[in-house]
């Protein structure tokens, strides 16, 4: 686990040192402690906005409106040369069905009769992909072969494969009409985005209402039916369980006092949240005290978890300084002696 | 002996924080030189995540046998009556029926949703269900949830599993990205992902975290939406993420959900495991060693066992000397 090149190295050595002076602060806060606190802050959120943007905006905004523009000024011509050049091809090639088809499969394609919706759905699927550049005759080549080797279409006549591409070329847009609504949408999304923004001016701050109100609306929207069912309905159901526990020996014991206690925990902890009315009498004040009781126990084995949380933290941290650290710097040099 | 014991009671008043800090530091360090693994028995919690993935590949091969049961009794309907609404649910089996030959011992989507502050008891989980995983046959898809960092962090411990090294050695040949396992990386809006890959992943994932085409790889032949996978893993240090996946993989589209949680948000999900709505979870760092234990991993998280138990034993020890200071207090008091 050690350090393997001494760029490596220098990373463990900066992550030791970034440990220590993290826990320095446990003496008292010092330049280091604060200045390690600045570097994981400022790390952190650096990383952030890059991973969003490289993972998020990028392939989901960026790089389709930058297909979509180049695909409205592409030249028709070549594009159809390309892909008749491709069909041909794959018709002469007979390459279909895909090369891991069993051949009673290839066997059963070949006795169907060619379907042109089928074909046409195929064409569509490869050309109007929203990331296929159609100005690289390549990436269309590659994506029609895609299309095709999965379709299990009979493309074995080649006159009827031809005629149809020509039918097909009667209605092809290099960009269809749902693309620039969806273009309109993606507008309208990134205009919502930036409508947060404007938080940052008191006079325009207003503005941000809208994305915000948006966000939350679909949010619950989504979540609310969802976690109804999964956090009551389940729940509840769950609750309700024998009170007597029968096996193949007689009573489960065990099993019997486990569900009498997850009735009685329940109702009597529901019960001390009952604050409609004054708990004065005996039974009320016994429940309430049960209930408290299972709170408590509720309590120790969440706090029992945190510390176990809590020292499982400091062993990682002191079983990298161990390991990767001391181990690892001794051994690297140890090897390169 | 008096005068001892004031000097002490003095000098442990000024520095009781530091010498408790020196002593945990001390009890961690000298118990991490122990490289001998602490016996644990299984919880039952944990061997519900194990036998999901365990039984994935028997389950898989069921799913296949019941789909091509349900197709021949929809092709038997439509020779009797053929109907076009009938010949679209026989177009529509088949190709499910396809798609589950393709990955044929099940796919077992990982969602790594961590940073490196939680890295010491969700890390070795992880890595240990998805090496099971791989050990069994089984195709892995991983994403990512909330957390930004989880991407280089998830590479990582991918690529450990995959590829292994001299330290973490493999029972298994070299897995390769795309044929056996693919890794999403992270998105931002990790519940409208979730949503989204219940009616297309390829839709919701278009590429790879390093930019490739996920349609072009041949694991992905096999994966149009979330029916198309056989359980998911939840490995979180933040509660969104389970909850999502209670919501979408288990309440809306009923996908055996395992979660391995860090212990300090894991008692918030016992409730689920006892309602039947995760088949099983695994609690911090215990839970962890639990399952490595089992699978024969590589111990790291049994070896921090160890550190554990001393730390514990420390702490109970100082709960017990703080109640009796306060008892022997109380009593001078009165």
């Amino acid at each position: 686990m050690g350090p393997d090149t001494f760029i490596d190295l220098i990373g463990v050595w900066i992550a030791a040192l970034l440990t220590l002076g993290v826990y320095s602060s446990l003496i008292k806060d010092t330049f280091i402690s604060k200045l390690t606190e600045a570097v994981f802050v400022g790390v952190s959120f650096g990383m952030s906005i890059v991973f969003t943007y490289y993972n998020g905006i990028k392939p989901k905004i960026e790089e389709p409106l930058v297909r979509y523009y180049q695909n409205l000024h592409v030249d028709y011509a070549t594009v159809t040369n390309a892909v008749t050049r491709t069909v041909e091809k794959i018709a002469d090639a007979k390459t279909l069905p895909a090369e891991s088809a069993t051949e009673e499969l290839a066997d059963e394609i070949a006795s169907r009769s060619f379907d042109t919706n089928r074909f046409f759905a195929v064409l569509d699927s490869a050309l109007y992909k929203q990331t296929l550049k159609l100005q690289s005759t390549n990436e269309v080549a590659v994506s029609l072969q895609s299309a095709f080797a999965s379709s299990e279409i009979n493309l074995v006549d080649k006159a009827t494969v031809m005629g149809a591409l020509k039918d097909y070329f009667q209605g092809y847009k290099t960009v269809p009409t749902s693309r620039h609504f969806w273009v309109l949408y993606i507008f309208i999304s990134v205009l919502l985005g930036l409508m947060f923004i404007t938080r940052f001016f008191p006079k325009h701050a207003w503005l941000s209402r809208f994305p915000m109100a948006y966000t939350i609306g679909i949010g619950v929207g989504m979540g609310t039916p969802l976690s109804f069912q999964s956090q009551i309905m389940q729940q509840v159901q769950a609750s309700f369980i024998p009170m007597l526990v029968r096996s193949a020996n007689g009573i489960d014991w065990l099993a019997t006092f486990g569900n009498l206690s997850l009735v009685i925990g329940t109702l009597t902890v529901l019960y001390y949240f009952f604050f409609s009315f004054k708990k004065e009498d005996a039974a009320s004040r016994g429940a309430t005290k049960i209930g408290i009781a299972y709170l408590m126990i509720g309590f120790g084995a969440s706090f029992a978890f945190t510390i176990m949380a809590r020292v499982s933290l400091l062993i990682g941290r002191i079983n990298f300084l161990q390991d990767e650290w001391i181990q690892g710097t001794y051994e690297f040099f140890k090897y390169l002696n | 002996m008096k005068g001892f014991l004031s000097r002490f009671g003095s000098f442990w008043k000024n520095r009781y924080r530091a010498i408790i800090y020196i002593m945990t530091f001390a009890f961690v360090w000298l118990a991490l030189i122990n490289k001998k693994p602490l016996d644990l028995s299984i919880s039952g919690a944990t061997q519900g995540a194990l036998d999901l993935v365990e039984k994935m590949p028997e389950n898989h091969r069921r799913k296949i046998q019941e789909q091509e049961e349900l197709l021949a009794k929809l092709q038997k309907e439509e020779s009797q009556h053929s109907s076009a609404e009938l010949t679209a649910q026989i177009d529509d089996a088949k190709a499910y029926l396809e798609r589950l030959k393709i990955n044929s011992n099940g796919v077992f989507l990982v969602c790594i949703d961590f940073d490196a502050g939680s890295d010491a008891e969700l890390g070795p989980m992880a890595y240990s269900s998805i090496r099971h995983a791989f050990s069994l046959g089984i195709k892995v898809l991983i994403n990512n949830g909330y957390t930004v960092m989880a991407q280089p962090l998830s590479q990582m411990i991918v690529d450990s599993a995959a590829l292994g090294g001299a330290t973490m050695p493999r029972p298994y040949g070299f897995k390769e990205a795309g044929s056996d396992f693919v890794f999403f990386g992270f998105r931002p809006n990790a519940f409208q992902v979730y949503l989204q890959m219940g009616e297309s992943v390829l839709s919701a994932y278009e590429t790879d975290y390093s930019g490739k085409t996920l349609a072009d790889m041949p694991i992905m032949k096999g994966i149009k939406d979330i029916r198309d996978i056989d359980g998911i893993a939840a490995y979180s240090c933040n509660v969104g993420t389970p909850e999502s996946w209670i919501n979408v993989a288990q309440t809306k589209f009923n996908i055996p959900l395992v979660v391995g949680m860090t212990a300090v948000s894991v008692s918030d999900y016992f409730p689920y495991l006892q309602s039947g709505q995760l088949c099983g979870l695994i609690t911090g760092l215990r839970g962890a060693a639990e399952y490595e234990k089992a699978v024969g991993a590589p111990p790291v998280a049994n070896r921090r066992m160890w550190a554990q138990l001393y730390t514990h034993a420390f702490a109970i020890g100082l709960i017990i000397v703080g109640n009796i200071e306060y008892f022997i207090k109380g009593k001078r008091a009165a």
